[in-house]
C-alpha cells in the first residue's frame, strides 16, 4: 500500500475510524488480542480509503469516496493494520503536512507472541499476531522537509471488519443540530460511571407521539424532545400504555453516553441514523460516512431507566420562578455549608414580594446558612428540601433569566422548565433528611 | 421472601464479606442499591443519598462501604440507621477491614461499644466472616474447614483438613475459595490424598507439603512437581532444602530400623524428635498422645516450672525462666528440626518401606537392612554435595535439582 494524505484528513479519518481502537476501553486492554484492538485497519482502494477498528463495546468505520475529497492520492492499493495511538500522535504533531504512507511488506512474517506467563495462565489462552512488515510514514511541509517513522504492520486478516451494510433498519433520524442541543441539555444527569450501563446512558422513547432523548442518574431526570427526528419507525418505538393500573412499557433504547457526547462532538453530516438490532443488542449509528456499532445495554434491562411516559404523564402545577442570577448566588453560598442538600422554603407574603428562604445545615461542623431570594408568581407555600448540585446545574443549561418550578400534589419532585426551549424538562426527586424536621 | 433486616454490620473476611452483599443484593433485588464510601463522602452526602427517593423504585438499601475509623463517622452511622423503615434499609461493610478481629481477644473496645450501639435497633443482624486465622491456631482453621465441607455435604477427618490449611494458609476467603473448587470434583469422604493431589497450593509451606508429596511417588512424578514449582517462581534453594531435609529424615527411619526397631517405633520416634520438651517426647513410657497432651500443658511457662521442680526435682531456685522481652530475643531462640504432621512421618516410613522391599528383591535377608542404611547415606551425601553446589557455586541449579531427584527416586544406588 502506498498513499499519501494531508494531515488534516489523515487526523480527521483517524478520530472517527480509529475511534475505538483510540477509546479507553481499547488502550487498557491487556489480554492477548490487545495489539490488534489497539490497531487501525486502513484499507485504500483506487476509489476509496476506508479507516476501520472495533473492540467488543464500540467498532467505526469511516470512508472517504476519492472522488470527492481532494488531497488524497492512492498510488498502490492495499490494506494495513497499524497503531492507532502511535499513528495518531504522531500524525498530529505533522502541522500542515503531507503524509505518505506506504507498507514495506517482509519476506517472511515474524510471528509476535502476545501475553505473558502471567497473565495467559497456560499456552492455550495466548495467541500470536503477525507482523508482515512495517508501515514507513514521511511527513513533507511547505519547506518540503519534514520528518519520517516506523510502525508495526500487523496481519490485516487477524481483524475482522464489522458489516456494516448488515446493519438493521433505520429506526429513526435525527437532525445533527439537534442531537447536539439534546445532547448538551440532558447528558449531565446521566452518572458518570454505572456499573450496569442504565444510568450512563442515554436513552431514546416515544411519548405522544414525539420521540425523547433522555438522561437520568436515578434521582433526577431530564428530557429533551427530538421534534425534529424524522423517519421514526412507530412500529418499534412501541409508546407505554397505562390502563386501570397495568402499565406497558413501550420500546426504548438505551445508548452509552460517553460515546454519544464523543460522536456527537465531530460527527460531520446533517443526520444521525439510528438503528438497533436487538438480538445482539447492538446499535447501529450512521452520520454521513461514518458507521458506528455500539453495545447497548440488555433490553431486558432497558426498563430499569425511569420511563419518560411516567415523568411526562404526571401532573405538575406552577409553584413560581426565581431570577436565575439571584438563585445561583444563594446556592453557591448555601453550598458553602451544606453542598449537598438544602431547603427550600417558598412563602407568600401579604405586604412585599414573595420569597424563598434557604435553608443549609450541616452534619459535617459548619453552622447553619440561611439565604433568601425573590420569587415570581409564587402559586403557594411549599417547603422542600432539593439537591443543590441538581438545582445548580439545571440552571446552568438553561438559557432563561428565570428558573420556573413545578411541583406535582404529592410534593415528591420538582420539575423545571425553560420558556426559551420548550422540548426540555427536567425532573429532580425531593430528599427526606430528619435533620431540617424543626424547619418543616 | 423475608423481610430485609436493617441495619445489616459486615466485619471480617473482605472477599467474604463481598460475598455476602453480593448474596444479599440477588436476595432484595426488588430495592434500589445505592452505595457511598463512610470514607470518601461526607456525612452531608450520605445523608443525601439516604434521603434520595428514586425513580421506578419504592425501597432502596443504602449500602455503606470503607468505614473509617473516625469518631464523628461512628456516631453519624449509629445515627443514619436508626431511620430504618420498611423502605429505607442499611449496610455497613467494613470493606477495608477497620475493624481488626483479633482471633484471641476478638474485636477491641470502641467498635464493640458502636457494634453495642447498632444492636440496640430491634432488627439489627450482624455478619462477622471472622479474620485471619492466629498462626499458632489449627483447632478453629480445622473446624472451619470442616464446617464447609459439611455445608457442602462432604466430610473431611481433622488431619485431612489440617494438610488443607497448610497447604492454602490461614486465610478464610483463601480456604473458603479452595473448598469450593475442590467440592466440584470431590468424593463424599475426602482423603488426604484427595486433598494433597488436587489442591492449589497457595501457602508459604504449601511447597514442602506438596513436593515432598510429589517426590514420594515416582520419579516423572517429582520431576514434573519440581519443574511446576520452579515456574512458579520458587527458589531452587528452598527446594534443595525441602529435598536435603527429607533425605536427613530417611537417613534417621533407615538407622533406626537398622537398629532393630520395628516401623511403628520408628514412625513414633521421629515424630518425637526435637520437639520441646525432650524429657517428654524422649519418655518412652509414655503413649504418643500422652506426650502430645503434656506437651502442650507445659507449653505455659507456669506448668513448666511446675513440672520442672515436682517431677524432676529441680530446685526452684535453681530455674530463672522468663519470657523473651523481644522478638530478636524469641528469633534467636533455635528449636530442633521436627516434623511438622504425623502424617508426614507416615509418608517418610511408607517410603522407607517401600525402598526396603525394592532392596529385599535383590540382596539376600541379613544384608537388606545395611544396604538400606548404605543407600539413605548415599542418598544424603548427595544430595547435600548438591545442595551446597546450588548455594555456593554458579553452575546450573536446575540440573542440581534434577540430580538430587533422580538420587532420590532410584532404590538402588
Amino acid at each position: 500500500m502506498k498513499i499519501t494524505i494531508d494531515q488534516k484528513a489523515l487526523i480527521c479519518a483517524l478520530e472517527r475510524g480509529a475511534m475505538s481502537a483510540l477509546s479507553d476501553e481499547a488502550q487498557r486492554d491487556t489480554s492477548s488480542f490487545h495489539r490488534l484492538i489497539q490497531s487501525v485497519k486502513i484499507t485504500a482502494t483506487k476509489d476509496e480509503l476506508l479507516f476501520e477498528s472495533g473492540a467488543s463495546q464500540l467498532a467505526t468505520k469511516w470512508a472517504i469516496d476519492l472522488a470527492e475529497e481532494s488531497g488524497i492520492e492512492v498510488k498502490e492499493e492495499g490494506i494495513v493494520l497499524v497503531p492507532a495511538k502511535e499513528l495518531f500522535g504522531w500524525a498530529s504533531k505533522q502541522f500542515k503536512s503531507k503524509i505518505a504512507l506506504t507498507l514495506v511488506k517482509l519476506k517472511v512474517p515474524e510471528i509476535i507472541k502476545t501475553g505473558d506467563a502471567d497473565t495467559d495462565y497456560g499456552s492455550g489462552q495466548s495467541i500470536s499476531v503477525k507482523k508482515i512488515g512495517t508501515l514507513k510514514i514521511v511527513s513533507r511541509d511547505e519547506s518540503k522537509t519534514g520528518n519520517k517513522w516506523n510502525l508495526d504492520c500487523y496481519d490485516p486478516e487477524q481483524m475482522n471488519s464489522v458489516d456494516f451494510e448488515d446493519a438493521p433498519k433505520t429506526l429513526i433520524n435525527i437532525p445533527s443540530v439537534q442531537l447536539t442541543d439534546a445532547l448538551k441539555n440532558v447528558a449531565f444527569s446521566s452518572q458518570p460511571k454505572d456499573y450496569q450501563h442504565i444510568f450512563d446512558s442515554i436513552v431514546l422513547e416515544r411519548y405522544k407521539g414525539n420521540v425523547y432523548m433522555a438522561a437520568s442518574d436515578c434521582h433526577r431526570c431530564s428530557t429533551y424532545c427530538l421534534d425534529k427526528a424524522s423517519d421514526v419507525d412507530k412500529k418499534f418505538f412501541t409508546e407505554t400504555v397505562s390502563t386501570d393500573g397495568n402499565v406497558s412499557y413501550g420500546q426504548k433504547i438505551l445508548i452509552p453516553a460517553t460515546f454519544l457526547k464523543g460522536i456527537s462532538k465531530i460527527a460531520r453530516g446533517d443526520t444521525l441514523s439510528v438503528a438497533y438490532d436487538e438480538d445482539k443488542n447492538k446499535v447501529f449509528l450512521s452520520i454521513g460516512d461514518w458507521s458506528v456499532r455500539i453495545s447497548a445495554v440488555d433490553s431486558k434491562e432497558f426498563n430499569k431507566f425511569p420511563t419518560v411516559a411516567m415523568l411526562m404523564g404526571k401532573k405538575y402545577t406552577a409553584l413560581g420562578s426565581i431570577p436565575k442570577e439571584i438563585l445561583t448566588n444563594r446556592l453557591v453560598s448555601a453550598s458553602m455549608v451544606n453542598e449537598h442538600m438544602v431547603l427550600f422554603y417558598f412563602k407568600k407574603s401579604k405586604d412585599s414580594t414573595d420569597t424563598v428562604v434557604i435553608h443549609a445545615i450541616s452534619e459535617d461542623g459548619h453552622a447553619p446558612n440561611v439565604s433568601n431570594a425573590p420569587v415570581n408568581d409564587l402559586v403557594k407555600d411549599v417547603k422542600a428540601i432539593w439537591g443543590v448540585k441538581h438545582i445548580m446545574e439545571v440552571a446552568k443549561v438553561i438559557k432563561d433569566d428565570n428558573i420556573t418550578f413545578l411541583i406535582p400534589d404529592d410534593l415528591k419532585s420538582v420539575k423545571v422548565i425553560s420558556s426559551k426551549d420548550k422540548n426540555l424538562e427536567y425532573y429532580s426527586m425531593v430528599i427526606d433528611n430528619p435533620k431540617y424536621s424543626h424547619l418543616i | 421472601m423475608s423481610d430485609m433486616p436493617s441495619p445489616v454490620l459486615i466485619i471480617g473476611d473482605a472477599k467474604l464479606g463481598e460475598d455476602t452483599v453480593t448474596k444479599a443484593k440477588n436476595k432484595y433485588k426488588s430495592f434500589y442499591w445505592e452505595t457511598v464510601s463512610a470514607s470518601n463522602q461526607s456525612c452531608d452526602e450520605i445523608r443525601m443519598m439516604s434521603g434520595f427517593k428514586q425513580f421506578g423504585h419504592s425501597k432502596k438499601v443504602v449500602l455503606i462501604k470503607d468505614l473509617p475509623n473516625r469518631k464523628q463517622t461512628r456516631s453519624f452511622l449509629s445515627e443514619l440507621v436508626q431511620n430504618s423503615s420498611p423502605t429505607l434499609k442499611f449496610v455497613i461493610w467494613d470493606s477495608t477491614g477497620t475493624i481488626k478481629i483479633d482471633p484471641k481477644k476478638g474485636i477491641n473496645k470502641t467498635w464493640q461499644e458502636w457494634i453495642n450501639e447498632l444492636k440496640s435497633n430491634k432488627s439489627f443482624v450482624l455478619v462477622n466472616s471472622g479474620g485471619d486465622f492466629a498462626e499458632n491456631d489449627t483447632q478453629s482453621s480445622t473446624k472451619y474447614v470442616q464446617d464447609l465441607f459439611a455445608k457442602r455435604k462432604r466430610t473431611i477427618d481433622s488431619s485431612a483438613a489440617k494438610i488443607l490449611v497448610n497447604l492454602v494458609g490461614k486465610n478464610r476467603a483463601m480456604i473458603s475459595s479452595e473448598v469450593d473448587k475442590l467440592c466440584i470434583t470431590s468424593p463424599s469422604v475426602v482423603t488426604r490424598e484427595f486433598i494433597l493431589d488436587y489442591t492449589f497450593p497457595t501457602s508459604k509451606e504449601a511447597v514442602l507439603y506438596k513436593f515432598s508429596n510429589d517426590m514420594d511417588k515416582d520419579y516423572p512424578t517429582a520431576v514434573s512437581s519440581l519443574e511446576t514449582f520452579l515456574s512458579l517462581g520458587v527458589n531452587s534453594n528452598v527446594l534443595a532444602q525441602i529435598i536435603v531435609t527429607k533425605a536427613r529424615w530417611h537417613l534417621m527411619i533407615c538407622h533406626l530400623f537398622s537398629q532393630g526397631m520395628s516401623w511403628n517405633s520408628v514412625r513414633n520416634e521421629i515424630l518425637g524428635m526435637g520437639k520441646f520438651p525432650s524429657c517428654v517426647w524422649h519418655n518412652e513410657e509414655l503413649t504418643y498422645d500422652q506426650k502430645k497432651n503434656l506437651a502442650i500443658k507445659l507449653n505455659d511457662v507456669d506448668n513448666l516450672k511446675k513440672f520442672m521442680t515436682r517431677k524432676l526435682g529441680i530446685p526452684e531456685d535453681y530455674l530463672e525462666i522468663e519470657p523473651p522481652k523481644t522478638k530478636t530475643v524469641s528469633k534467636a531462640v533455635k528449636r530442633g528440626e521436627i516434623i511438622p504432621l504425623p502424617f508426614m512421618a507416615d509418608m517418610m516410613v511408607d517410603y522407607a518401606k517401600n525402598i526396603h522391599n525394592n532392596i529385599s528383591k535383590k540382596y539376600i535377608n541379613n544384608e537388606v537392612k545395611s544396604k538400606l542404611l548404605e543407600r539413605a547415606v548415599e542418598v544424603y551425601l548427595s544430595t547435600s554435595d548438591n545442595l551446597k553446589q546450588i548455594r555456593y557455586s554458579v553452575d546450573d541449579q536446575t540440573e542440581c535439582l534434577h540430580d538430587m531427584i533422580r538420587v532420590w527416586a532410584n532404590p538402588y544406588i
